[in-house]
């Protein structure tokens, strides 16, 4: 049904207008960012002088940006298994049995996404350095891990309320006992959220700087953090390659991620 | 009040589905006039084009006799009960009815006037204060028709609003609307799907299919002589029977069906035949209504029962009872022919002659005069 | 099924009863809540709770803390004009920036949602929302470039000739605004789109039907019923802009450092952890309260848009 009818309105078009406007803006900054980061002069000129690949050269075969991918890789894997596991054992044993203060953990479960990271880091710090463990890369991967919890769990937790009580009541009437069950049925249709919610928490984790800093900033570097000193202390347009990268590994992953959830949008 | 015309309207959609295929149609000034189909057959298309919310891609719409084709929803004088009733949650039930007229300029003593009047008149008084939330379907409903006749349109337009209600309510608000209608005699045109709705509120109904109008006439015409064989089925329940034309005594046609019975029936009135006549030979498609079919007991002597030629004779159809509902006011057979063709056939309750059984034979005839010879 | 048996009141007899599996699974699997429960409580909880315990003690300039309960990191961060300030410029930019990305998302998510083809809604939304999972230092990198004397518009406006010479406005308070807008506005237009959408559009066709013009119609009828879920994604714009570290940091010069670049600050670079915990505190406590506060708001204003649409309802009245 059409509802798009051409008024010759003013107030119709100047939203139009609007539309495309804001779209602009959301997507110029990362174009620009793409062009300096294939102009091979050090600096953006105007008009511009050309394309190379000279700056990604850098990228990829420097240690100083090498061993921060390394790390933002090796943090954002750990720690997106580690939150996506314990977002399903939430979620499945939440939805399944009733437990007595269930509605408290599922709360709990959630409340790390209402704090400012900035908060959280500093509660970070404060924590393990009382227990005397700082600087460590595992701090990092199990503060990530903690703090992006809430998307997997949201994710799956969505995605059992879809599959319902009774697929597996029917199951069980069939004979299957309750692991058989959480095997057979249950599992393999919340595979799908599961997968998404790992990637969401990867993906959270490869983009997260404040709590990283934080947590153990000085001792692992990950990529954000290597980025952020960059612009701190230096300029080079091997930043602009080093962003583009990670502009297209996250768009390919959310790609993914939205793929297998079909449409994350709540 | 005034005349709505559609003149060759029509209506593509991206992807090339035509909406509506050069649909040409005059509703009269203060009549009710339906727009029946299925789904997709541009009865809403229309009726949204007629309201101003959907551009035909060519054609003409004229209100009143002015073309008002480019002129917006907002400027035109139609008033409008949606799908879905669209009340505004956010204001009370007199707000609702008062809008149309605020948007007018109407003074708010005068606005609020009229806004009860219209209230009194749909049986809401009293309701004045509540919202939406706090009333039932019917009233929701009853509040709709007030909100749009509030602004007194030319035309009133209503896109299948009994859609979702139940039957019994469903049949109480067909006549107060029609109550209603006639009471201020405004131009109606209404869109459904369901044609006894059709039939108990129009002075005339327009039969759509696939964009266009095969058929319009008054609910009389359209059921006793449908024009096609699409309207014949979709109006009412038929028999239909596939044949080819034996011969033609005057107005009668006789049709020698695939079975290989004969019937003689008539072209639909006025003007049911093609512009250069029908020759014998001529492939068509008999229909015949439940109640036009009158079972009787199978007469060997007369020459009925399975196998017997029924050329000679008083000619009859065979069939084996199926099936026998009673439906209120109707019982209705369900029969099975010798090569499995399926017939209804109902009789008003009282009036079933026969006491059949499930399994029972018998034999149909064909009322004379009953059946109608259909060529598209 | 399990059976478990118990001596009974009649002498010498047993009450039989059969213990069903699900309480026997259930008791395994309630076990393993203690996963991710302890993981939550023993890295989650607890590392607040010293954050807040930390608060109170005394900072050692270069050596770290020593345990103590004190109210100094509290009185340094109210007296101290500085910090004063500095959480004022916090609350006045974030309310800034929730109110700009409303002005701005307003109009975008409306357009969006009134597309009449369910393609091109995905894709407008799933570019607008694209940003949102970029971490915060590229994106404002980004505009440090764009704003910049010598890759951006600086370059552009020097070239047109408007200026002198290539002027950088990175960093900035320009800068940081644009920054904050551009960072939160995908934020804004994912939570108004779920109540954009929610609106009945025949309840727009029937306004118009009634001869409202479409901004009347739009003022009229749209715009009080999208208020609450504008409402709420102000609410959540604000408190999103309150705790962002990165922005300000990048884009702004000290005058526009807000509460999380001060308590960073404190933290990593003067290895004063408790005041830094102090002043997060004090940020997480006015967090709460205006969330809190304006949640209250919000939800009293919410009016159901389905109220005066076709809800299937079953048994009418008349």
């Amino acid at each position: 049904m059409g509802r798009g009818v051409r008024y010759r309105d003013p107030v119709v078009w100047s939203v139009r207008l609007a539309f495309w406007v804001v779209l602009a803006f959301l997507f110029v900054p990362l174009v620009i960012l793409a062009a300096v980061s294939f102009h091979p002069g050090r600096f953006m000129t105007f008009p511009p002088q050309g394309l190379s690949w000279r700056w990604y050269e850098t990228l990829f075969t420097s240690s100083q940006w090498l061993d921060p991918i390394r790390n933002s890789l090796l943090v954002a894997f750990a720690s997106s298994l580690i939150a996506t596991t314990m977002a399903l054992v939430l979620a499945l044993v939440l939805s399944r049995y009733p437990v007595r203060f269930g509605g408290a953990f599922r709360r709990l479960g959630m409340l790390p996404l209402l704090l400012p990271p900035v908060i959280m880091g500093v509660a970070y710090v404060a924590f393990f350095h009382a227990i005397g463990f700082s600087g460590r890369i595992e701090n990092l991967i199990i503060s990530h891990a903690v703090f992006n919890a809430p998307f997997p769990l949201m994710l799956i937790s969505a995605g059992l309320n879809k599959v319902g009580k009774e697929l597996e009541e029917s199951a069980m009437n069939l004979g299957a006992r309750p692991g058989v069950v959480l095997r057979t049925v249950t599992l393999p249709l919340i595979r799908a959220d599961i997968f998404a919610g790992a990637l969401l928490a990867f993906i959270l984790s490869l983009n997260e700087y404040i709590v990283a800093f934080l947590v153990a900033g000085f001792t692992v570097v990950t990529l954000p953090i290597e980025l952020f000193a960059s612009l701190r202390y230096s300029y080079s347009p091997v930043i602009a390659a080093a962003s583009v990268v990670f502009i297209l590994g996250t768009a390919a992953l959310v790609a993914m991620a939205d793929r297998m959830a079909g449409g994350l949008w709540d | 009040m005034s005349r709505v015309d559609l003149v060759q309207v029509t209506k593509t959609y991206p992807g090339g589905v035509k909406a509506v295929d050069g649909v040409s149609l005059t509703v009269e000034a203060g009549e009710f006039l339906t727009l029946l189909g299925p789904s997709g057959c541009g009865k809403t298309t229309s009726l949204r084009m007629i309201a101003g919310f959907e551009q035909p891609d060519s054609g003409k719409v004229l209100i009143g006799g002015k073309d008002v084709t480019r002129v917006p929803p907002y400027e035109r004088d139609t008033g409008m009960v949606f799908q879905s009733l669209a009340l505004f949650p956010h204001m009370t039930v007199l707000d609702n009815v008062m809008y149309g007229l605020r948007m007018r300029r109407v003074p708010r003593p005068e606005a609020e006037a009229r806004a009860r009047e219209m209230l009194a008149l749909v049986q809401l008084s009293g309701f004045e204060q509540r919202r939406p939330h706090q009333l039932s379907g019917g009233q929701r409903q009853r509040v709709a028709f007030a909100r749009a006749l509030a602004i007194n349109p030319s035309i009133f337009l209503l896109d299948e609003p009994f859609a979702a209600l139940d039957a019994k309510l469903r049949d109480e608000l067909q006549v107060e609307l029609r109550r209603l209608q006639q009471r201020l005699r405004i131009t109606t045109v209404f869109v459904t799907h369901n044609q006894r709705e059709a039939m108990t509120l129009s002075d005339r109904i327009a039969v759509m299919r696939d964009g266009r109008v095969e058929q319009v006439g008054t609910p009389q015409e359209v059921y006793e002589e449908p024009a096609t064989v699409f309207v014949a089925g979709f109006v009412g329940m038929t028999n239909f029977f596939k044949g080819r034309i034996v011969s033609k005594e005057g107005v009668y046609v006789r049709v020698r069906t695939e079975e290989g019975y004969e019937i003689v029936g008539r072209l639909p009135a006025p003007n049911g035949a093609p512009p250069d006549g029908l020759s014998e030979g001529a492939a068509v498609t008999v229909s015949v209504r439940p109640e036009a079919l009158r079972l009787t007991e199978s007469r060997p002597e007369n020459g009925d029962g399975a196998g017997a030629n029924p050329a000679a004779g008083a000619p009859g159809i065979p069939v084996t009872v199926d099936m026998i509902r009673f439906v209120g006011e109707l019982v209705e057979y369900h029969l099975f022919t010798p090569s499995g063709q399926e017939l209804i056939c109902t009789y008003q309750r009282g009036q079933a002659a026969l006491p059949l059984g499930q399994g029972a034979k018998a034999v149909v005839r064909v009322e004379p005069g009953e059946a109608r010879v259909l060529w598209r | 099924m399990a059976l478990k048996t118990q001596p009974s009141s009649i002498p010498g007899g047993e009450t039989v009863t059969a213990v069903a599996p699900a309480a026997r699974e259930g008791r395994w699997a309630r076990l393993l809540l203690i996963y991710p429960v302890g993981m939550l409580v023993v890295f989650f909880v607890i590392p607040l709770v010293m954050m807040f315990v930390v608060s109170f003690y005394r900072n050692i300039p270069g050596a770290g803390w020593e345990p103590a309960f004190t109210l100094e990191n509290y009185v340094r961060a109210f007296s101290r004009g500085l910090y004063r300030d500095r959480l004022i410029y916090t609350l006045e930019i974030s309310a800034l920036n929730a109110v700009l990305c409303l002005l701005i998302g307003y109009p975008f998510t409306y357009y969006l949602v009134r597309l009449a083809s369910p393609f091109w809604r995905k894709v407008g939304l799933t570019l607008a929302i694209s940003t949102l999972w970029l971490t915060y230092v590229v994106r404002s990198y980004a505009w440090s470039v764009l704003l910049s004397a010598t890759s951006g518009i600086g370059q552009v406006l020097f070239w047109l000739g408007v200026t002198e010479r290539p002027t950088g406005y990175a960093p900035g308070p320009l800068a940081t605004v644009v920054g904050l807008l551009y960072v939160f506005l995908p934020f804004m237009i994912l939570s108004l789109y779920g109540s954009l959408k929610a609106i009945d559009p025949s309840m727009e066709e029937a306004s118009m039907n009634l001869g409202a013009r479409p901004w009347r119609t739009f003022w009229h009828v749209v715009l009080p019923l999208s208020l609450p879920g504008a409402a709420a994604g102000a609410v959540m714009v604000f408190l999103l802009t309150m705790g962002n570290y990165v922005v300000p940091s990048i884009l702004g010069q000290p005058a526009q450092w807000t509460m999380p670049v001060i308590i960073t600050n404190q933290v990593m670079n003067e290895s004063n952890v408790p005041f830094g915990a102090a002043m997060s505190v004090i940020l997480l406590a006015v967090l709460g309260l205006l969330g809190y506060a304006t949640g209250r708001l919000v939800g009293s204003a919410r009016v159901n848009p389905y109220a005066g649409s076709r809800v299937a309802e079953g048994g009418e009245r008349r």
